[in-house]
């Protein structure tokens, strides 16, 4: 680039003396002529017009194609030596008509000398037919020769002449994108980059929870069960921040690519197998979707009717205001079948959450209105990862302790038929919820209970309970005839979670309300049980998060046959940001 | 370009500025990743209840087809005749159908979900017939629902529980699984006062009679039976007893 410049100003020096040194040059020599006629003098200057035309051509195309050649387009050896020849032989004529003009002028200013008379005109004749001299100077001239070094500078000189150099190089300087990818396992590895929607999202992970048979289902007041989800920053880029929040009602593109310009009609959605069966949540008529396929994201209103939850298209109204801002179904961008679909709109109540309830079987008193199901199961996210808790939602969340008030439901591994106090149970299985010390633990089989005392805060997968020294107590039947069968539930626990009902913090319906995009939730680390504060980084690049989720029904003493039968269904959404 | 120009575009930047400081709450990061984990799903079960009176009108009479899974028509067990004080405190079966009456019904869980049946009885009213009661009586009415505390004993009741199915009515054809109440053996006998005390201790659903476990889709049978007592005093004459038997899963 600053040869380059330097040229470009050669050029146009080149195109400044050609078109005034020239004409003067040709002037002079008319100047130099012996003797002249009219005729002569009237001819004259059309020749050295013509000539001074040619020259500047010559010049102007010798700068031009020196100028192409500079730029580097044209990327071709005898191309740059040619126009190097060619601006050389300009150079040399311009040189030698330079040289000549200087002898010329020499004989015009030396009279005395001429071999042969020389008509004199009278003084004032000759002033009136002879123009005002103007003479090539030196400066034209010198800038003219500078010019020409400057082309074979450029041309033919790359190299430094000096005798001794010194050069350093930094080649193969590079630029390269890291990359921020999460890996999702609940039972399987689960890629952002392998999203359908191709923008490092995928929704179509596993089912964290599945307890959607209806066969037996689920009963209040009874251990449900839990899923372990392991977060890892496949990318090489750390994550400055860990999120998790609550999906709105969404669904997954499922029809054929719709062009920017086309009309974007009922969006069809899939109803298995790649996210969301069907439009997870409902989506009234009127709220704002919006469509995101690859980079692109645009905003539609649903249309007419709206859409329930489940559903498999969803109408797209053709043009609706929403904020002072006009929305249509022409598409402005492209939309390929795994775009996401999310309702912003949605999640603001417990009748349009993500959560949505249907029946399993309809008794006509069980109806899901407002979604009572997913208004009364309580969920729990509680972190532990290198063994360090941390509870994020649900009953007990930032406890001191790290402890959600999560239920257990555990078994000995080995015959203990009587049931005391100061005695350690070792457990089939890690435990499954936690239990704080002084909780009531009871010991069930056969209709013989007993209960006894924790003796000390045991977390989730602990693989061992012990009971505290105080007195165990017979509940029911006698205590005695306890095998590997006992079911050891922590009492304290369901009591604290039975008067959790109905929950308008801890509920399944409560996370998509309080815990949506716009109120999402941010990871930050843990560094030891109920402890986490700010850091630059959440998700470090390779590292790795656990988190177990759970669900439960709280038993508390009124009844609840109104959520007999129904099913609800839900997500969650983990994301990272660089 | 003029000063006035570049001072119209500097301004513009600043209110752009200043708008997308406001209105612009979405997250700026360059990269993400993001994975999500639909349809977990949480699926209740059911308890339901069917209780099928042997002749009766309902076969089954069942909860669900009430409101909030709570049948308050099921068929009553039986409407007794005039009785007559039982001969003596035999055990059943009895004989004649005049000093006994009974009732032979099944509870079937036909939910889901396994359960706990319970059995309260909510009531028990006694009042004088309102037909062919002796007047001028020297006696003082006993009360059919006491329980014998006050002018002498009251009705016997219990709940025999059969396994596998009902029996015939003299009791033969299934084994006598357990007598619920009186709390006996595996076989029921007639005790004084028995629907009084009944009643006393098990009026409500904080105060029921626990029947164990019944697994989702079991069944299970019970005879429930009355009598007058062998050594009914006068004022249980022309008395009339009237209850109702909650029957309760949870």
């Amino acid at each position: 680039m600053k040869n380059l410049l330097k040229l470009k100003l050669n050029a146009s020096l080149i195109d400044s003396a050609a078109s005034h040194s020239a004409p003067a040059a040709s002037s002079e020599a008319q100047r130099a002529l012996p003797t002249t006629t009219s005729t002569q003098r009237k001819h004259r200057p059309d020749v050295g017009l013509k000539q001074r035309m040619l020259a500047l051509l010559a010049i102007e195309l010798a700068a031009t194609l020196a100028a192409i050649a500079a730029t580097g387009t044209i990327h071709s050896t005898i191309f740059r030596i040619a126009i190097a020849g060619l601006a050389l032989t300009v150079a040399a004529l311009v040189a030698i008509e330079a040289l000549a003009f200087h002898r010329r002028a020499r004989v015009v200013a030396a009279p005395a000398v001429t071999p042969y008379p020389i008509p004199t005109p009278a003084p004032a004749a000759a002033a009136a037919a002879v123009p005002p001299r103007k003479v090539l100077n030196k400066t034209r001239i010198g800038l003219l020769f500078v010019m020409a070094i400057g082309f074979a500078a450029y041309f033919g000189g790359s190299g430094t002449f000096a005798g001794f150099t010194a050069e350093t190089q930094n080649p193969n300087d590079a630029l390269a994108s890291g990359t921020l990818l999460l890996k999702d396992h609940v039972t399987a590895d689960c890629n952002s980059q392998a999203g359908e929607s191709n923008n490092n999202v995928n929704a179509n992970c596993d089912v964290a929870l599945a307890f959607g048979s209806s066969s037996p289902g689920q009963e209040p007041g009874v251990y449900v069960g839990t899923s372990t989800i392991v977060l890892t920053n496949t990318g090489s880029l750390p994550a400055s921040k860990l999120y998790l929040w609550a999906p709105y009602s969404n669904a997954v593109y499922s029809g054929s690519t719709i062009n920017p310009g086309g009309t974007v009609g009922p969006l069809s959605v899939y109803a298995s197998g790649h996210g969301p069966a069907g439009v997870e949540g409902p989506m009234a008529a009127g709220d704002l979707i919006t469509v995101t396929s690859g980079p692109y994201s645009q905003s539609f209103c649903v249309g007419a009717g709206g859409v329930a939850a489940g559903a498999t298209s969803i109408p797209i109204a053709a043009s609706c205001t929403v904020a002072s801002v006009t929305y249509t179904n022409t598409a402005t961008i492209t939309i390929s079948a795994g775009a996401t679909i999310q309702d912003g709109s949605s999640d603001t109540t417990a009748a349009n959450t993500n959560c949505y309830d249907v029946q399993t079987t309809n008794f006509g008193w069980n109806p899901t209105t407002n979604n009572p199901l997913c208004s009364s199961a309580l969920l729990y996210v509680q972190e532990t990862t290198g063994g360090k808790n941390y509870c994020w939602f649900g009953s007990g969340h930032d406890s001191a302790t790290g402890m959600c008030d999560a239920p257990i439901s555990a078994k000995q591994t080995s015959a203990t038929p009587t049931i005391g106090p100061s005695q350690t149970y070792t457990l089939t299985a890690g435990l499954t919820g936690n239990v704080k010390a002084g909780d009531e633990l009871d010991f069930s089989e056969n209709g013989n209970v007993v209960a006894c005392t924790a003796n000390a805060n045991t977390y989730m997968n602990a693989t061992s309970l012990a009971t505290s020294s105080a007195a165990c107590t017979v509940k029911s039947g006698t205590n005695s005839g306890f095998d590997a069968n006992v079911v050891i539930t922590d009492k304290s626990t369901l009591n604290t979670l039975a008067s959790d009902y109905p929950s308008s913090t801890d509920s399944i319906s409560a996370f998509d309300i309080n815990r949506n995009y716009g109120l999402k939730k941010e990871l930050t680390p843990v560094t030891a049980n109920g402890t986490t504060g700010v850091s630059s980084v959440d998700l470090a690049s390779s590292g790795s998060r656990t988190f177990v989720v759970g669900v439960f029904i709280p038993g508390p003493a009124a009844s609840q046959n109104q959520l007999q039968a129904l099913k609800s269904t839900f997500g969650l959404v983990w994301h990272i940001d660089q | 370009m003029s000063s006035r120009t570049i001072k119209k575009l500097l301004l513009s930047l600043i209110v752009v500025g200043i708008i997308g400081s406001f209105t612009a709450r979405g997250t700026y990061a360059l990269l993400t990743g993001e994975d999500r984990n639909p349809n977990s799903q949480l699926a209740s079960g059911t308890l339901l209840m069917d209780n099928s009176v042997y002749g009766g009108a309902q076969q089954p009479c069942s909860s669900k087809t009430a409101s909030l899974n709570v049948n308050t028509g099921c068929d009553s067990l039986f409407t007794s005749g005039l009785l007559y004080p039982i001969p003596s405190a035999s055990q059943p079966p009895l004989p004649a159908t005049t000093t006994y009456v009974y009732g032979d019904i099944t509870i079937k869980n036909s939910g889901t979900l396994p359960a706990t049946l319970d059995i309260y009885m909510p009531s028990c009213d006694g009042t004088h017939q309102t037909s062919g009661y002796p007047g001028g009586v020297s006696w003082t009415a006993i009360n059919p629902c006491g329980t014998g505390v006050v002018g002498g004993t009251s009705l016997d009741f219990f709940i025999q529980e059969y396994t596998g199915g009902l029996p015939a009515p003299d009791g033969s054809g299934v084994a006598a699984a357990s007598c619920i109440w009186p709390a006996q053996g595996s076989a029921c006998t007639l005790v004084d006062n028995s629907l009084g005390d009944f009643s006393a201790q098990h009026h409500d659903n904080t105060h029921y009679l626990s029947l164990g476990s019944i697994a989702a889709g079991a069944s299970r049978y019970f005879r429930i039976a009355v009598a007058e007592p062998s050594d009914a005093a006068n004022g249980l004459q022309g008395q009339m007893a009237t209850f109702a038997i909650y029957w309760h899963m949870e």
